[in-house]
């Protein structure tokens, strides 16, 4: 895993808003799920 | 995961689903299954690549009988694959991450029907905060 770069991905929410992958789990721990399909 | 939302909140901890796909395709999925914790679109696979999330050919993907056996269990159990992903042969994978820069638990799916275990995810987790 390069940490720096998936810190700095940022990636739309279903809110239409960018989301930094870095900023989720600055503050708290977050179980990060990478899915193969929605559904 | 929906199951244990409540008790990983309790332990001060965020769930975030990472997938392929358009982001009204995500929506519709979050209301269809009434997902309580937030789903990002990964449309480039900007974050799969990041985390080396693994890719597998299609006759891997079609022929592990692992993969069959896993879908078949599922089919059995009552899921059903509404829509294919945009990229069907790139596999999930879990992690427990931060707070800060940290990776507490790094589990990179072998097949389609891998998971990560709930009791390791939780067993990732921090401590809660007295």
């Amino acid at each position: 895993m390069d940490l720096d770069s998936l810190e700095r991905v940022e990636l739309t929410g279903v809110d239409g808003q960018p989301h930094r992958l870095g900023d989720l789990w600055a503050h708290r721990p977050v179980i990060l799920i990478f899915l193969r399909h929605f559904g | 995961m929906r199951g244990a939302y409540d008790q990983i909140v309790q332990r001060g901890a965020e769930v975030v689903a990472v997938g392929t796909g358009d982001v009204e395709y995500a929506r519709r999925f979050v209301q269809d299954e009434s997902i309580p914790f937030p789903v990002l679109v990964d449309d480039r696979a900007e974050a799969a690549r990041a985390a080396s999330v693994r890719k597998v050919n299609f006759a891997t993907l079609l022929c592990d009988p692992r993969s069959f056996r896993g879908a078949r269990r599922a089919h059995r159990e009552g899921y059903r694959v509404k829509k294919s992903g945009k990229r069907v042969n790139q596999l999930g994978a879990s992690f427990v991450m931060g707070p800060g820069s940290q990776v507490r638990y790094s589990r990179i799916d072998e097949h389609t029907a891998d998971h990560a275990p709930l009791e390791e995810l939780l067993g990732a987790l921090p401590p809660p905060a007295a």
